[in-house]
């Protein structure tokens, strides 16, 4: 059965588009993200799923349509109000983009200080994530010296240390191996039955099956929900 | 935030390359000049009071002048705003100031005193001397009585020229100095900022503000700054011992200059990298 959450919207996206220079990169795709749900966007390298991602965070506004996130719209959001939007996202990039020469708390913590509104302080908030992706014993390594499962972890729990109402991980499994994607998959269900609505863009659905993820396909831009 | 802002300024401030090591070369050699140009006009300014003290106008009379027009005369000239002091010089005086100053006797030499009574008329210091000591010359010169008025305006346009000229020379060499400064800041913060591209997305798509984006890289000018600064007051105070080492009436230079000197490199840092921040950082 597949986890669609509670019936409450948390991300909306209405006819929206996107182009760069030569190319369209999302071609009027219109969905809704429930509280809680897992969905995975699924397409091939190219099909916009890093694209709509980048939309949903702001990094890139839409030419046309609406994006909405719980009670706000980008079309009114000021540009003052773009922190707000982003705290409640959480991001795991494709690169992961870890600040190598520095330690796995650290890195955590420039995230937790971004969001003060939360009780405990940066540190305690970073441990706490940490230890939710099982990588407690490694806090004062430097993210340079872990492995490239490690370091996914560490990017998991910088994204959800602000307890984003919804998670983004971009090929969050793309480049493990079996095992790795495994534990990783299960760290991403747990954030999900915590409360979390997942969005996964990846290119191997298969591995998440044990999840019940609801699937959206991309292609060229263009929606296919299956 | 601030805390923030220090701890991760002095993180970039760290890791500064040839470029940054350049910037705080500039910033300092600007303040160094800076600091040196405020004490010179201190000291020149000093310098040139203390010598328009010495200088004086005289005013000779017309001969056979009876005392009433002479008392009168002295009032009218006493009465002139920039005039500070007016003294009667006698024949018999004026002869006694000859022989003192040229070790000459008149009386001897030509069997009778050929010098006529006169005014001499000192100004105030703070008088400008290109301007007041022509328009007091020019004045008195129309007083009925007075026969002809001397000064040495030609000494006196010189040394105004000097410090005119030394003042404009230095107000230049400052100015293209801070623009080459403010140039390498810039060029240093957009290099830093680039150099931590990673940091600014991540602090960006975690919810930070954009001050809290932009507030390393103004911190980080702001520790160039210092440095430079600090060097430059260091520098300056060991110039000023030596070129005044030994000068008796040195002037007072006030204190303040230090911190002066410190805030405007400070000031300086944290234009070129805020002005940096504003427009590279583009993720909000």
């Amino acid at each position: 059965m597949v986890n669609s959450g509670s019936d409450a919207p948390i991300v909306k996206l209405l006819n929206v588009t996107y182009d760069y220079q030569a190319r369209r990169g999302i071609d009027g795709v219109s969905l809704s993200i429930n509280k809680g749900e897992f969905v995975i966007l699924i397409g091939r390298t190219g099909s916009g799923k890093t694209t709509l991602f980048r939309i949903m965070s702001l990094e890139l506004y839409p030419d046309s349509g609406e994006v909405m996130l719980s009670e706000l719209k980008s079309s009114q959001l000021k540009r003052k109000k773009l922190p707000l939007w982003r705290r409640q996202l959480g991001i795991v990039f494709q690169g992961l983009q870890l600040i190598s020469n520095r330690s796995v708390l650290d890195n955590i913590r420039l995230a937790a200080l971004c969001e003060r509104r939360l009780p405990g302080s940066a540190k305690a908030r970073s441990l706490r994530a940490l230890g939710q992706v099982g990588m407690a014993h490694r806090l004062h390594d430097k993210a340079s010296q872990l492995s490239t499962g490690e370091q996914q972890r560490v990017a998991i729990a910088r994204a959800i240390v602000n307890e984003p109402f919804v998670l983004l991980a971009d090929e969050p499994v793309s480049n493990l191996d079996g095992e790795t994607s495994s534990d990783v998959i299960d760290i991403l269900r747990k954030i999900n039955s915590a409360g979390t609505a997942v969005v996964v863009a990846t290119h191997q659905p298969e591995l998440f099956a044990k999840c019940n993820p609801r699937e959206i396909r991309l292609d060229s831009g263009k929606m296919v929900e299956v | 935030m601030i805390y923030f802002s220090l701890v991760e300024g002095w993180r970039n401030f760290k890791n500064l390359g040839i470029i940054g090591l350049l910037t705080i070369c500039s910033l300092t050699i600007t303040l160094i000049l800076v600091g040196v140009s405020m004490h010179g006009y201190i000291v020149v300014d000093s310098w040139r009071k203390g010598l328009l003290g010495k200088f004086e106008i005289e005013a000779f009379l017309l001969p056979g002048i009876d005392s009433t027009t002479v008392d009168g005369l002295e009032k009218k000239i006493s009465s002139i705003k920039t005039v500070d002091i007016v003294s009667f010089i006698s024949p018999e005086q004026a002869s006694k100031r000859f022989s003192d100053q040229f070790e000459i006797d008149l009386m001897d030499m030509m069997g009778y005193n050929p010098l006529p009574s006169s005014f001499i008329i000192k100004l105030n210091k703070g008088a400008n001397p290109a301007d007041s000591w022509q328009i007091v010359s020019d004045r008195v010169a129309t007083f009925e009585g007075i026969d002809e008025v001397v000064y040495e305006g030609k000494v006196l346009a010189k040394i105004e020229d000097f410090v005119r000229k030394t003042g404009s020379v230095a107000v230049i060499s400052v100015g293209i100095m801070l623009i080459v400064s403010l140039i390498f800041t810039i060029l240093t913060s957009i290099g830093s900022i680039k150099a931590n591209e990673d940091f600014i997305r991540l602090i960006a798509l975690s919810g930070g503000s954009r001050a809290m984006a932009m507030g390393p890289f103004i911190v980080m000018g702001g520790y160039y700054g210092a440095l430079a600064g600090g060097t430059a007051v260091v520098v300056v105070y060991f110039v000023k011992l030596l070129l005044l080492l030994g000068w008796t009436g040195q002037p007072v230079i006030p204190i303040i200059w230090a911190p002066v000197l410190c805030g405007l490199g400070i000031l300086i840092g944290v234009m070129g990298a805020g002005w940096s921040a504003s427009r590279k950082i583009t993720v909000y």
